[in-house]
C-alpha cells in the first residue's frame, strides 16, 4: 500500500473512532416542533407545550351497566375517579391530575373570595350593584331575602344573607363560569360529571412528551393500572396526543413487521444472485460507517439531533451505497489494473458525489429544522462514505469473474424503431408530467401523516358524545417577565372579548384580574359608596318594611367598612380551584431564559366567524399576546412549506444543472444525464395527481433522495457509455432502491405509504430511463 | 408479700367478673330512648306516604317579629318530599330522587341537582333528617337524648353542622307516635318551631313530586 492511500486510511480510520465515540454524547430530540418551519409558528408550538396542552390526557369513565339507578351510576363514577386520580398522581407519570374539586369547595371559595370581592367587580358588576342599590332594587332584594329565610333553606343560608343582603358575592362567583371549560359538564360534589350523568372526566398532565412513543406507552401503562381499579360497570376511555402516538407507533411496527421480512428477503436474494460473493456484503456496508461520525457533526454544530433527522439523515446516506456498487463491480468486471478502473471512476464518482451533495446544500436551507439537520447528516455522511468506499473497496480485491446477469446488456441502447418508440414513451411522460405537477398541492397539515386507528376514533366520538363538541377553538397567551405583567395582560384580553361580545372562552382574568386592574376596581368600589351617602339610610328603610331589624344587617355594614385587599395568585393558588388556576398559569422553570423564562397565563377561545381575525389583530397589536390557532398554524406552515418547495427545488434544479452542464459541457450528454431525474419528478407528478393531488411532507423528503439517485444513474451512464459494470451497477441500486423503501408502498400507516410510494414510482422511472433514454439523449449510437 | 400477690389476683379476677357479668346485664336493662325510638319507627313504618298541614313560626332576631308561615307537607317514602307554603307568601320546593324544583310566584320555576346544589342538598338532608321517621339512624351523627318521654333532643356531634344547628326539639304525638312540633334551635338564639297538625295517611298523586302546580 502506498503512502498517500495509507494516511487516507489512517485519516478515515480516526473520522470512524471519533463518530463512535462521540455516540454516547450525542443529543436524541424527540421534539414534533422539528417538523414544522419558520420560527413563529414553532414558537407558538413551544407555547402550547409550555402550557401542557400538548401532553394532556383526557380520561373519560363511563358506566356501561343500564340496569344502575341514578344515584348507583354516579356512586360508581366517584368510586372509580376517585381511584383512578389517587393512581395517577401516585404513579409520578404526572405533573398535574384534576379529578375532583375539593370537598365543600363552594363554601371554601366563598370564604376566599369574601375579603377581595370588590377587587375583582368591573364596571358592569357595578352597574347591576346600583340598580340593587337602587329603592326598587333594595325593596325586591329584600323581600327575596325575606322569603329565603322563611324557606328550609333559611337556617343555612342565614348568615350569608345578613353578610350580603345584595348578593354582591354571586357578582363575583358569576365569573366562575369562565372556568369552567367549553365542555357541556356539571360538578357534582366536586367531580365533573357528564350532563346525562353516565361519564366523568379526568384530566392529567403528563411529566414526559406523549409525541414521544416510549414515553406514550409508560403513560398508557399508568392508565391501564389504574383503570384495573374501577368499578366493574365503569369502563374508561382516553383521547389526546397519547392514543394517536400509540396507534401510529403500533400501525408503523404492523407494517414493518410484515413489510421488513420481505424486503430483507428479496434484497438477500437479489444480492445473491447479481453479486454472489461474502465480501460484496461488507462493501455494501463501508458506507454506514460514516454514520457516527456523520451523526456527531449534526450534534456538535445544532447541539442535539432530531429523531426524525438521524432516520432519514441515514437512509438518505444510502445513497452512497450506489457508489460503493459502482466501485465494487467496475473492480470486478475490468481486466485493467485497480489504478486503471479507479482512475476511470474518478470523474463519475466525483460528478455525482458532487450533484448529490449539491442537492443536500440545498436542503440544508430548509426553514424545518430537522431538513437542516438531515442534510449536514446526509451532506457529511455521503462525502465521507465515498471517501471510504473510494480507499477501502479496492483493498478488499473483489474476484475478477463475470456474472451470471451479464448476457443481455447487448440489447442497451436499443436500436432502430424501438429507439423512437423509447423516445416517445419518455417525451410523453415528461408532457404529463408537466401537465400534471401545476395541479397538485401541497398540504402542510401533519395530520396527514396521522393514522388513528378504529378504537381511537370511537372514542374521539365517544368523548364528544359525553362532553359536547365545543368547536373550533383557538389559545391566547399572554406572557411576561412577572405573573402581575402576564395577568395584566390577560384582562386587557377579556376587556377586549367583553367588548366583542364574546361569551365562549375560558379564562382566569375575570376572578383573577391583573393587580392593576384589581386596583382600577377598588378605586371604583370607593366612589361607587362615595356617589350614595344615604345608601345606610335608605337600607335601613327598605329593611324595615320588609319586616327586618336592620341591626341584623351589621355583619354587612362591617364588611362594607372594611379595607378591602387585591385577590392574589398565591391566594388563589391556595385554595380550591387551585387545580382548575394552574392549568391556566404557567411559572418559568428555575433555569428558563429568555421566552421560556416567562410567566404564561392562557384563556381559550371558542371560535366564532369573524373572531380570528379580530383576535389575531389585538394579539399583534398587544405585546406579549400570541394567538395559537390551528388556522393560522395550518396556514403559516403551508405558506412556508410551499415556499420551501419552490424554492428549494428551484435552486437544486440549478444546482444540479450547473455541476452536470460545467461536466459534461455538451447539451445532449448534459439532457441524458438529467433524464431520469425529469423521468422521476414527472411518474410522481402523475402518480400524485391520479392519487388526489396532494402532496406532503414524506413525498418532499423522498423526493430528494430520488433525485440525488437518480441524477447519480444518468451520470454513470454518460460517462461510462454501455460498460456491462456500469449497467449493473445501476440496476442492482435500483433494485435494492425499489425493494427496500418500494415494499412501504404497501404499508397501511400514511406517512410510509407515501415514502414507498415516492421511490417506487420515482426510482420505477429513472431506472429505465437511465438505462434506455439517456444513452440515445446523450447521443450515444447502438 | 406472697399474701399481697394473692390478694390482687384475686381482687383482679372479681373485677373482670364483675364487668364481664355488668356488659352481659346490658342488652336485658332498660332503655327508654331506645325503646322509644324503636316504637317511633314501628310506627312510621306503616306510613309510607301522607300529607300534613304545618305552621312555621320563624324566631330570628334579624326579624322584628316572628314570622308565620302556613303550609303543607307532603312526603312519599323513599325520596319524595313536597314542601308547600300556602300563605302568606305561596311557593313550592319539591325533592324527588336527586332532582329538585322550587317555585314562586316572583320568579320563573328552577329545577336543580342535589348533586351539583350544596346549599339544597344541605336543606334535602336535613328534612329527611326530621321527617323520614328513621331515627335510630342519627346516632351517628347525632347525641340523641329523650325528655318527658315524647320529646327528642338531638344535638349535632360535627362542627360542621353545630355551626347552623344547635339542637332539634323533635315532640312526638304520645298516641300517634308522629313528630307533632320540631324546633330547630340555631347558635345565637334564632329558632324556627314547626307545628304539624292533622297526618293524612293515603297514596299521594305523582303530579305533587313533578311540578309545582299553583305555588
Amino acid at each position: 500500500m502506498r503512502g498517500p492511500r495509507l494516511l487516507a486510511l489512517a485519516a478515515l480510520f480516526c473520522l470512524v473512532v471519533a463518530g463512535f465515540f462521540s455516540l454516547p454524547g450525542i443529543t436524541l430530540d424527540d421534539d414534533a416542533l422539528d417538523l414544522l418551519p419558520g420560527e413563529a409558528v414553532q414558537g407558538d408550538l413551544r407555547l402550547l407545550q409550555r402550557l401542557g396542552l400538548i401532553d394532556r390526557v383526557f380520561l373519560t369513565l363511563t358506566v356501561k351497566e343500564e340496569g344502575l339507578t341514578a344515584a348507583q351510576r354516579l356512586q360508581r363514577l366517584q368510586q372509580s375517579a376517585l381511584v383512578v386520580g389517587e393512581a395517577f398522581a401516585d404513579s409520578g407519570a404526572f405533573t398535574e391530575v384534576i379529578y375532583r374539586l375539593p370537598q365543600g369547595y363552594e363554601f371554601g371559595l366563598y370564604r376566599e373570595l369574601w375579603p377581595h370581592i370588590p377587587a375583582l367587580l368591573n364596571g358592569q358588576d357595578l352597574a347591576a350593584l346600583a340598580q340593587r342599590t337602587s329603592n326598587s332594587g333594595l325593596a325586591a332584594r329584600l323581600a327575596a331575602a325575606f322569603n329565603l329565610l322563611n324557606s328550609p333553606a333559611g337556617i343555612a343560608l342565614k348568615r350569608q344573607v345578613q353578610q350580603d343582603p345584595l348578593g354582591i358575592a354571586g357578582l363575583a362567583l358569576a365569573k366562575l363560569r369562565h372556568l369552567q371549560a367549553e365542555y357541556t359538564m356539571v360538578v357534582q360534589d366536586g367531580f365533573f360529571i357528564s350532563e346525562d350523568g353516565r361519564s366523568c372526566l379526568i384530566m392529567a398532565e403528563s411529566r414526559t412528551s406523549l409525541t414521544d412513543s416510549n414515553s406514550a406507552l409508560q403513560v398508557e401503562k399508568v392508565v391501564q393500572d389504574a383503570l384495573a381499579l374501577v368499578a366493574e360497570e365503569v369502563e374508561g376511555g382516553v383521547i389526546g396526543s397519547l392514543p394517536h402516538t400509540l396507534a401510529n407507533a403500533r400501525a408503523i411496527q404492523r407494517d414493518l413487521r410484515i413489510l421488513l421480512p420481505i424486503a430483507s428477503l428479496l434484497l438477500l436474494l437479489l444480492l445473491l444472485v447479481s453479486l454472489r460473493d461474502g465480501r460484496a456484503f461488507v462493501v455494501l456496508g463501508i458506507p454506514f460507517l460514516a454514520a457516527p461520525f456523520a451523526i456527531g457533526v449534526v450534534d456538535l454544530v445544532f447541539g442535539r439531533i432530531s429523531a426524525l433527522a438521524l432516520g432519514f439523515g441515514i437512509v438518505l446516506l444510502g445513497i452512497a451505497v450506489d457508489f460503493s456498487v459502482h466501485i465494487y463491480l467496475a473492480l470486478r468486471r475490468r481486466q485493467q489494473s485497480t489504478a486503471q478502473v479507479m482512475a476511470g471512476l474518478r470523474r463519475p464518482l466525483l460528478l455525482a458525489t458532487l450533484t448529490t451533495s449539491g442537492v443536500f446544500v440545498v436542503l440544508f436551507f430548509s426553514q424545518v429544522a430537522s431538513h437542516q439537520q438531515m442534510a449536514l447528516l446526509a451532506l457529511v455522511g455521503v462525502v465521507l462514505a465515498v471517501s471510504m468506499s473510494w480507499v477501502i473497496i479496492p483493498l478488499v480485491r473483489p474476484p475478477r469473474h463475470p456474472s451470471p446477469l451479464d448476457r443481455g446488456w447487448s440489447l442497451m441502447p436499443p436500436a432502430g424503431k424501438k429507439r423512437a418508440l423509447v423516445l416517445l414513451g419518455w417525451l410523453l411522460l415528461m408532457g404529463l408530467g408537466g401537465l400534471s405537477w401545476p395541479a397538485l398541492h401541497y398540504n402542510g397539515d401533519l395530520r396527514v401523516l396521522d393514522a388513528p386507528d378504529e378504537e381511537v376514533l370511537a372514542q374521539e366520538e365517544e368523548f364528544h358524545r359525553s362532553w359536547g363538541r365545543p368547536g373550533d377553538q383557538a389559545f391566547v397567551v399572554a406572557s411576561a417577565p412577572s405573573l402581575a405583567a402576564a395577568l395584566e395582560k390577560n384582562s386587557a384580553l377579556y376587556a377586549f372579548l367583553q367588548e366583542q361580545q364574546v361569551s365562549r372562552f375560558q379564562s382566569l382574568a375575570p376572578l383573577l384580574p391583573g393587580p392593576v386592574t384589581q386596583q382600577a376596581h377598588l378605586e371604583a368600589w370607593q366612589q361607587f359608596w362615595e356617589q350614595r351617602p344615604d345608601f345606610h339610610r335608605r337600607f335601613a328603610e327598605a329593611a324595615r318594611k320588609q319586616g327586618f331589624n336592620p341591626q341584623g344587617f351589621q355583619p354587612f355594614f362591617e364588611w362594607l367598612d372594611h379595607p378591602f385587599s387585591p385577590l392574589t395568585a398565591d391566594d388563589l393558588l391556595a385554595g380550591p380551584l387551585a387545580p382548575l388556576a394552574r392549568n391556566m398559569i404557567r411559572a418559568p422553570g428555575p433555569q428558563a431564559k429568555g421566552a421560556d423564562g416567562e410567566f404564561l397565563v392562557v384563556t381559550t377561545v371558542t371560535m366564532e366567524e369573524g373572531l380570528y381575525d379580530l383576535l389575531l389583530a389585538f394579539s399583534e397589536q398587544q405585546e406579549g399576546v400570541y394567538l395559537l390557532a390551528n388556522h393560522k398554524w395550518r396556514q403559516q406552515v403551508e405558506q412556508l412549506l410551499r415556499r420551501d418547495i419552490l424554492t428549494l427545488s428551484l435552486a437544486a434544479g440549478l444546482i444540479i444543472l450547473l455541476i452536470v452542464s460545467l461536466a459534461l459541457r455538451r447539451v445532449r450528454p448534459v439532457v441524458g444525464a438529467l433524464a431520469p431525474v425529469g423521468s422521476a419528478l414527472a411518474s410522481m407528478a402523475i402518480y400524485s395527481l391520479v392519487s388526489g393531488g396532494e402532496l406532503n411532507m414524506m413525498h418532499l423528503l423522498m423526493g430528494i433522495m430520488v433525485i440525488g439517485l437518480s441524477v447519480d444513474y444518468g451520470i454513470f451512464m454518460v460517462c461510462r457509455g454501455r460498460e456491462i459494470a456500469s449497467m449493473q451497477a445501476i440496476s442492482i441500486c435500483a433494485c435494492s432502491s425499489l425493494i427496500g423503501f418500494g415494499v412501504l408502498a404497501f404499508a397501511a400507516h400514511p406517512a410510509l405509504h407515501a415514502l414507498g410510494i415516492t421511490v417506487l414510482v420515482g426510482i420505477g422511472a429513472a431506472w429505465p430511463t437511465a438505462l434506455l433514454v439517456t444513452p440515445i439523449l446523450a447521443g450515444e449510437k447502438s | 408479700m406472697r399474701f399481697q400477690a394473692e390478694n390482687r389476683a384475686v381482687l383482679v379476677r372479681g373485677l373482670c367478673l364483675g364487668l364481664l357479668l355488668l356488659l352481659a346485664a346490658q342488652p336485658v336493662m332498660a332503655d327508654p330512648l331506645a325503646d322509644f325510638i324503636e316504637a317511633v319507627e314501628e310506627k312510621s313504618e306503616g306510613l309510607t306516604s301522607f300529607s300534613v298541614p304545618f305552621v312555621q313560626e320563624r324566631h330570628l332576631l334579624l326579624f322584628d317579629q316572628v314570622v308565620v308561615f302556613k303550609g303543607e307537607l307532603a312526603i312519599s317514602r323513599p325520596d319524595k318530599l313536597r314542601w308547600a307554603f300556602l300563605e302568606p307568601v305561596p311557593s313550592v320546593l319539591i325533592f324527588n330522587g336527586r332532582m329538585g324544583r322550587r317555585c314562586n310566584d316572583q320568579v320563573a320555576p328552577e329545577t336543580f341537582d342535589l348533586d351539583a346544589d350544596p346549599v339544597m342538598a344541605m336543606v334535602a338532608q336535613q328534612l329527611w333528617t326530621w321527617l323520614d321517621g328513621r331515627y335510630a339512624k342519627l346516632a351517628t351523627r347525632y347525641d340523641l337524648a329523650l325528655k318527658e318521654g315524647t320529646t327528642l333532643l338531638v344535638t349535632p356531634k360535627e362542627k360542621d353542622m353545630a355551626q347552623f344547628i344547635e339542637q332539634v326539639v323533635i315532640t312526638f304525638d304520645p298516641r300517634t307516635l308522629r313528630p307533632a312540633m320540631v324546633e330547630i334551635i340555631e347558635p345565637g338564639g334564632d329558632m324556627t318551631r314547626l307545628r304539624f297538625g292533622d297526618y293524612q295517611p293515603g297514596p299521594l298523586p305523582e303530579h305533587l313530586f313533578e311540578s309545582c302546580g299553583q305555588p
